[in-house]
Order: C-alpha cells, then sequence, then structure tokens
C-alpha cells in the first residue's frame, strides 16, 4: 500500500458533489503535485487531508494504518501539516516563537528561551537557511517566512506536508530558493503535496502529478513522461485553444491610430527612474520585467496610486497637473491592480455595487442611483463578458479569481474608459478562465480601447502584445515588436 | 445560456439581514403575554415616543460604522445640543432656530471627530473618545451642572405634541429614518460610503475621494445627534447635561443587533432602527417585569452577544460547524479556491 492512500474520498456539498470516489495515493519522500481548474475538487481533497471538512465516504490510510483526521488540530497531531498561500504567522513574534508558537521549552512555566532558539536556528539550517532566531517575522521576506513556515511543521515532525500554491506571492528569483527548501524536505523523507497553477513549476518539481477535474480524478502520471500540451488537456478535458491572439494585421492596423496615453520620463519615488512610451489606439502593450524591476510602479504612477516624482502624462495630446485615480477616471483610463482582493473589489460587496462604482454618476439623476437602469447595464455586462454568478446581487467574494478579475473589468467598461491598464491580469487564475480574459483584452482593444499590460507571464505576453517593453532596476531596457519579439529575448532583456 | 436572476437574495447573508426582525417580533410577542395592554394605541404611542430619538442617535451611530469606524461622542453631543437648545430658548431665541443651532453645534462636534478621522488619520475610536470628553466638559460648563428648565409653548408642542395623531417627535423619527434610509440605499453617496467603509483602498482606486466621506460620515453623525438633543429637551421641557447616559454604547448595541458590521461596509437604516427598538423593548420590558436597573444592563450585554453569535451562526463566520452548512457557502468556499 502507498504511504498515504486517501480511497474511494467522496464529499457533496448541497447542490455540488465535489468530489466523487477519489482514489489519491503517494509516496513517502515525494514530491506530489495536485493540478486542475478552479472547482476541480483540490480544495476539498486537501481540506479532507487536513481534517477541515469530513469526506462522507472514504478511508485515509497513513502508513499502513487507518488514520481519523477530526479538526486540523488532529491532523497536525498526526503528522499532516498545511502550508497556506497567506502565511499564519505572528508578525510581532521572533521567528523563534513563531517556529514553537503553541508548544514552547518550558521551565515551570517560563519559556527557556536559550533552547528554543537553538532548536529553532538548528531547524531553520536544516533547510538551508541562516536566520537570526530572535529576529521578527514581520521584517522577513515572502521566502524567509515560508522557511519559517515549514521550519515550524518539521519541529511538528510533519511526515505530509501540503503547500498550497507556495509561489504565488514569491519574486521570481527567490522561487528557486523555496524549490531547494522543498528538496531538503524530500531527502528527509517528509511527502510534499504541491497545488500550483504553474504548469512550468509542477514539470520542474513534482515527481508525481494528479489531475482532478469536476470531482474525479482523471490520472496520475509522472510529468517527464507527458509534455505540458498533454496536461492541460488532462486538466480541462479538451484541446488548449490557439494561445496567440495577436494577430499581424492589427499591427499594421495600429501605425495610423492616434495615440491616446503618453507617458515622458515617468519618475517616482523607489523605483521608477524616467519611463517614456506611447500608446495608440487599439493597442495591447505588454510590460516585462521582474519583480522590483519598476514594471508595477508604472502603471502605479500613471494612475496615481503611487505619487509620481518626475515626468509628464498626457492623455490624447493633453497633459495631466496631478495624477490620482479621480482625474485619471475622469480621463477615461482604468487600472485593474494585481491584488484584486485588497485593492481591485469591495468584496463584501455585491458584483452590481462593485461594476457600478466608477459609474455612478451616469446611472444617476440628482445624486439619485437609478436602480432599474443599473440592473439593466449590469445584466448586460454580465452576459457580455460571460460572468459565473447566480445573481447580480451575488457577493463577489463568492465568486472564483477569473470571475472577480471579470467585475474587476464590468467596473471600467461601464464608465467606457478608452485606456485600461492591467496589472497582471491572470494572476491565481486558471488556464479555461485566462483564455476568457485575453478574448475579452482583445474584443476590448477591437472596439477601439487600449491596453497596457504587465505582467510576470512571459508566455501571456507573447500571446496577447502587439508590442512588448522590457524593464529592469526602474529603466526600460528592452522594446520589441511582436514580430520580433521572442521568450529568449524578453528575458535576456530583464537581466 | 447564462443563468441568474435581477432580484434573488443572498441566502449566504438572509440571517445576518433578517434576525434583527425575529427577534424583533419575539420581543413584541413576549411584550404582549407580559403586558396585555400593550397593543393599546396609548402604550405603542408611549413606546415610540420613548425610543424615538434613541433611533436618530443609532442611525448617526450607523453613518459611522458603515464606513468601518465608531463614533463614541453621539451621546455626549446629544447633551450638550440638548443643553444649548434650552439656552438659547430662554435667552429669548425661537424655537425653530434653536434647533438649527442644535444641529449646528452637533455638525460642529462631528466636525472635530472628521477632522480627526479623515486628515490626520486618527482611530476613530480615539478621536472620537476625545471629542465625547470634549463636548462632556463644554455640556457641564454651559449648564453649570443644572438642568435648564424651559416654559414655552412651541417648545412643549414639539416635544410632547401630537400632528395627526402621532407624536411629533415620532414624526420626527420617521423622517429621520426615511431620509438616511434614501441617501445610504438610493444615492451615489451612501454607494460611496459603503464602499469607503468595505475597502477604503478599492475605494480610492475607483476614484472616489476618501477622505471627503470619511468627514461627511461623521459630521452627519453629530449634525443627528443634535437635532436628537434638541427633541430630548422639547420632550423633556428642559436642557439636563446629563441626558442619553449609556447611549453610546446603546446605540453601538443597536447597529450591532440591527446587523452591521463594526468593520465597515455592512449595515442597513431600517435594520438600525429595529435594533434600536430591541434595545429600548428590553429596557420596557424589563421594567415592567420589576427587573432592576443593573441586572437589565446584564440581559441587555446578553443579547448583544446572542445576536453576534446568531449572524456569525449564520454565515459561517464564527467557529461553530452547522451540521447541515447552508448551500450557497459552501459551493462558495469551493468556488475561492485556485
Amino acid at each position: 500500500m502507498s504511504y498515504l492512500y486517501m480511497k474511494g474520498i467522496n464529499k457533496s456539498f448541497p447542490g455540488v458533489r465535489a468530489l466523487k470516489a477519489v482514489d489519491f495515493k503517494a509516496e513517502k519522500g515525494e514530491v506530489h503535485a495536485i493540478a486542475g481548474e478552479n472547482g476541480a475538487g483540490k480544495s476539498t481533497l486537501i481540506k479532507i487531508l487536513s481534517g477541515a471538512y469530513q469526506p462522507d465516504e472514504g478511508q485515509i490510510y497513513l502508513d499502513e494504518k487507518e488514520i481519523k483526521i477530526s479538526t486540523p488540530h488532529s491532523g497536525r497531531i498526526q503528522g499532516i501539516s498545511v502550508i497556506y498561500q497567506e502565511l499564519s504567522l505572528v508578525p510581532y513574534l521572533t521567528i523563534a516563537e513563531n517556529i514553537f508558537l503553541g508548544n514552547m521549552p518550558s521551565k515551570l512555566g517560563a519559556v527557556r528561551r536559550n533552547e528554543m532558539n537553538k532548536r529553532a536556528k538548528k531547524a531553520l539550517e536544516d533547510i538551508g537557511f541562516d536566520l537570526n532566531p530572535s529576529s521578527l517575522v514581520k521584517d522577513l521576506s515572502i521566502v524567509q517566512q515560508q522557511a519559517v513556515e515549514i521550519a515550524k511543521v518539521l519541529v511538528e515532525d510533519a511526515k505530509i506536508v501540503v503547500m498550497d500554491e507556495p509561489t504565488a506571492l514569491l519574486p521570481a528569483r527567490e522561487v528557486e530558493t523555496l524549490f531547494r527548501v522543498i528538496n531538503t524536505l524530500r531527502d528527509r523523507g517528509v511527502t510534499v503535496l504541491y497545488i500550483s497553477h504553474r504548469l512550468n513549476e509542477i514539470f520542474e518539481m513534482a515527481d508525481q502529478v494528479t489531475v482532478l477535474k469536476d470531482g474525479s480524478k482523471v490520472g496520475t502520471v509522472r510529468p517527464a513522461d507527458i509534455t505540458q500540451d498533454e496536461l492541460v488537456q488532462m486538466m480541462i478535458g479538451r484541446k488548449p485553444a490557439d494561445r496567440i491572439y495577436w494577430s499581424p494585421e492589427r499591427v499594421e492596423k495600429l501605425k495610423d491610430a492616434p495615440v491616446v496615453l503618453e507617458v515622458e520620463g515617468l519618475m517616482g519615488e523607489e523605483n521608477l527612474k524616467g519611463v517614456s512610451l506611447a500608446l495608440r489606439q487599439g493597442e495591447i502593450l505588454g510590460v516585462a520585467g521582474l519583480v522590483g524591476s519598476g514594471k508595477s510602479e508604472l502603471v502605479q504612477c500613471i494612475f496615481g496610486v503611487q505619487q509620481a516624482t518626475g515626468g509628464k502624462i498626457k492623455i490624447r495630446g493633453e497633459g495631466l497637473k496631478h495624477p490620482s485615480p479621480g482625474t485619471l477616471i475622469r480621463n477615461k483610463l482604468g487600472f485593474l491592480p494585481a491584488d484584486r482582493k485588497h485593492l481591485g473589489l469591495v468584496l463584501g460587496m455585491t458584483i452590481k455595487r462593485n461594476a457600478t462604482l466608477t459609474a455612478l454618476p451616469k446611472l444617476s439623476k440628482c445624486g439619485v442611483v437609478n436602480q432599474k437602469k443599473e440592473d439593466g447595464v449590469v445584466s448586460e455586462l454580465i452576459e457580455k463578458l460571460r460572468i459565473k454568478c447566480y445573481s447580480l446581487n451575488q457577493q463577489v467574494e463568492t465568486l472564483s479569481g477569473g470571475n472577480q478579475q471579470k467585475v474587476v473589468m464590468a467596473k471600467w467598461l461601464l464608465p467606457e474608459c478608452e485606456v485600461l491598464m492591467f496589472d497582471e491580469p491572470t494572476r491565481g487564475i486558471d488556464v479555461g478562465a485566462r483564455s476568457e480574459i485575453y478574448e475579452l483584452m482583445v474584443d476590448y482593444v477591437n472596439q477601439g480601447g487600449a491596453i497596457i499590460n504587465v505582467s510576470s507571464d512571459t508566455q501571456e505576453l507573447l500571446a496577447v502584445s502587439d508590442r512588448i517593453i522590457v524593464m529592469g532596476q526602474g529603466k526600460m531596457t528592452g522594446i520589441f515588436s511582436r514580430q520580433e519579439a521572442t521568450e529568449d529575448k524578453i528575458v535576456r532583456a530583464m537581466f | 445560456m447564462l443563468k441568474f436572476s435581477k432580484k434573488g437574495f443572498d441566502r449566504r447573508n438572509f440571517w445576518a439581514d433578517y434576525q434583527v426582525w425575529v427577534i424583533f417580533s419575539a420581543l413584541i410577542i413576549c411584550y404582549s403575554i407580559i403586558s396585555p395592554e400593550f397593543f393599546t394605541s396609548t402604550n405603542i404611542n408611549n413606546i415610540l415616543t420613548q425610543n424615538a430619538m434613541l433611533v436618530v442617535v443609532s442611525l448617526a451611530q450607523l453613518l459611522a460604522v458603515v464606513t468601518g469606524g465608531i463614533d463614541l461622542s453621539v451621546a455626549a453631543i446629544l447633551a450638550l445640543s440638548g443643553v444649548m437648545v434650552a439656552k438659547f430658548v430662554t435667552a429669548g431665541v425661537p424655537v425653530g432656530l434653536a434647533t438649527l443651532g442644535a444641529i449646528g453645534i452637533g455638525a460642529l462636534a462631528g466636525c472635530i471627530n472628521g477632522f480627526l478621522v479623515s486628515k490626520l488619520k486618527f482611530a476613530p475610536f480615539i478621536a472620537t473618545l476625545a471629542t465625547l470628553v470634549m463636548v462632556k466638559g463644554m455640556t457641564f460648563i454651559q449648564s453649570g451642572g443644572h438642568v435648564i428648565y424651559v416654559t414655552n409653548e412651541t417648545f412643549a408642542f414639539l416635544g410632547r405634541g401630537n400632528l395627526l395623531g402621532i407624536p411629533v417627535i415620532v414624526w420626527v423619527m420617521i423622517l429621520v429614518t426615511v431620509l438616511v434610509w434614501f441617501v445610504m440605499g438610493r444615492t451615489i453617496v451612501g454607494r460611496r460610503l459603503y464602499a469607503v467603509g468595505g475597502n477604503p483602498e478599492a475605494a480610492r482606486l475607483a476614484g472616489i475621494n476618501v477622505q471627503r466621506y470619511l468627514f461627511f460620515a461623521y459630521v452627519c453623525s453629530g449634525a443627528l445627534c443634535g437635532l436628537a438633543g434638541a427633541f430630548m429637551a422639547f420632550r423633556l421641557g428642559a436642557g439636563s447635561p446629563t441626558i442619553g447616559q449609556e447611549w453610546e454604547l446603546d446605540s453601538i448595541a443597536a447597529v450591532v443587533v440591527g446587523g452591521a458590521s463594526l468593520m465597515g461596509g455592512i449595515g442597513t437604516p431600517i435594520n438600525a432602527m429595529f435594533g434600536a427598538f430591541i434595545i429600548g423593548f428590553i429596557r420596557n420590558i424589563l421594567n415592567l417585569m420589576g427587573v432592576a436597573a443593573y441586572p437589565q444592563m446584564i440581559v441587555k450585554g446578553l443579547i448583544i452577544i446572542l445576536s453576534v453569535v446568531s449572524q456569525g451562526l449564520g454565515s459561517g463566520l464564527i467557529g461553530f460547524k452547522i451540521k447541515k452548512p447552508g448551500g450557497e457557502k459552501e459551493i462558495t468556499s469551493k468556488e475561492r479556491q485556485e
């Protein structure tokens, strides 16, 4: 029998069968990826393993013995730990205190700090980190915080570690560090269950990958035996759509199109040292760069999220004096931030109210909102953008990432914005929903809009952009027309 | 083909939105059992009159709470404006003008709150606590610690008279409730206030001047308290520096029982009104049952705890597990994976 064996797991929620007789097996000391689109059942499976949910049917065996996991706490005690995307560390406690939170070594009720620090340091060194155990967690980088979480589960003697999208928030250069830690875990005989939307990570790290679709297991394969396309096909059950949305004809048309947005020598406080660009109507301009290259700062400074310290912004030839979100919106510019949940949406509000937040004056008379008109335009947009929901009064919090991004788009389509700036438009969004977002972007420029698309995903930039700018250390380090751009050239310009 | 209804409600929030009505009805039933005279028009008039201004103060509180803040100074402003109205009228100022003066004083105190919160970025708790203390001091300076009695016909009419068979003070409550309901539910300003409270950063990026709306909320809150203070004075026939004691707490309790979230962004005026009546009812029922004032406070506290717990249970926010969770919620957590 496999080291971890989840047998015949069934789980239903009212109206949905989330898992249908799933058999899941993982061996000791392997990195086992779990892949699937949103709603495929990955989270439910993990939550059952961690004890957050109880299965309707099925058994879980660990090391040949059947185990019962009634709560996450009992899961931890039996050696199953989950590291969530949002880390659960206490920022104002030290590293050592966080690692031993819950079971600090003590004598007569007093914490034995020296011993605790010593053991914490050892645990961190085991996974290749040299950190001072008395420094505060809030001062650590994300990968260091992840290391602290991992050290914590190691101290608790975890046998199975589940990592839920560990690289989602990680700067690119730190991903390697995390992978090194995962390798250390594997060498120590820990089984790592790895959930990620990034297929290349699965191919780089995983020994095995189990694919779920609509609550059923599609299969378990070795990444070495298949190609990325085959894996995507397993996940979505159809051939991936032609991923190129760009066409030479469009670029040809752009030559005579008017310039809608012009930026000259834009400077930001930290990471922006004089960037100039011009965006034409109907164009999708891609912006590539590593984290910290200034690519996000560029759009944030244009939109006035961050204060620009120098430079000029012209919209349709007219200069802007004090860029602030308000003035930019009046000039028909919209911004879709990378952090949708915290910056793009009011999660507790309904789809309707989020969508019309920027367009209220248009829908009102003397300050009173015309609700009929509002319902009408929002319903239209929901259909046009294919937002999956049961009501326009549904809270956006309950939507999937892709549908949330569509609501943010609706928010900028309603006031008829002529320029949209996307920051990481498909972060945390699954493959199927991604191509829908790309299609919407292309529709939008075909109808006379223009887009600046900042993205860490080079494939994405190549798929939709008419032109690609590469940023490095706050400056533009390369500019390629779509014809000459290749992944190789772009990546080389980043470093 | 997409399926969604235009009107459909979110089952997830159903209990949070309507539990206040359930508690309200339950209390009315209790009340009518304990006191057979409950459904007499005199009694209903009495109840309405007694709680009318608590409703107005609770609506003022709601304005602050919806923006993610809190207004501890509501009761202090109420007392100050009550005292000032009495002083104005005794000095010969016409009652109408004196009332406007009281509203102005309330708005001015609200300006202090608004300035501290929106410009100086004070935590609302601290800002309004400071205002509370200052306003209280001002009240005692102005009144000399005494109750200021007023004999004036208009004054008495506004406080105890009837218009079309309904007490004037109840008309005021109805008008204010409708006004706040209209502003919060139907206008751009209301929409933006909810957005500012729900997520200030997202509101800013949607082009909303967050500071201006925060300021506005506290000024309006103060003005409503000023109005309530004036009418409390009319009802008493005097300006009392100690009127409305504990109303800051009662009003917070009312909006919370009414389903508002102290995190901001959630809460409706109609529910806040029912919340205020619930708090008032509890006092009345316990009085009828002969329960003394101090045990009453314990009961009030328990009701607040119960209502928050039941809201948490209904929306799954509190860590208890119900055996069969609501359908919507579970689909939700599944959708949320990404």
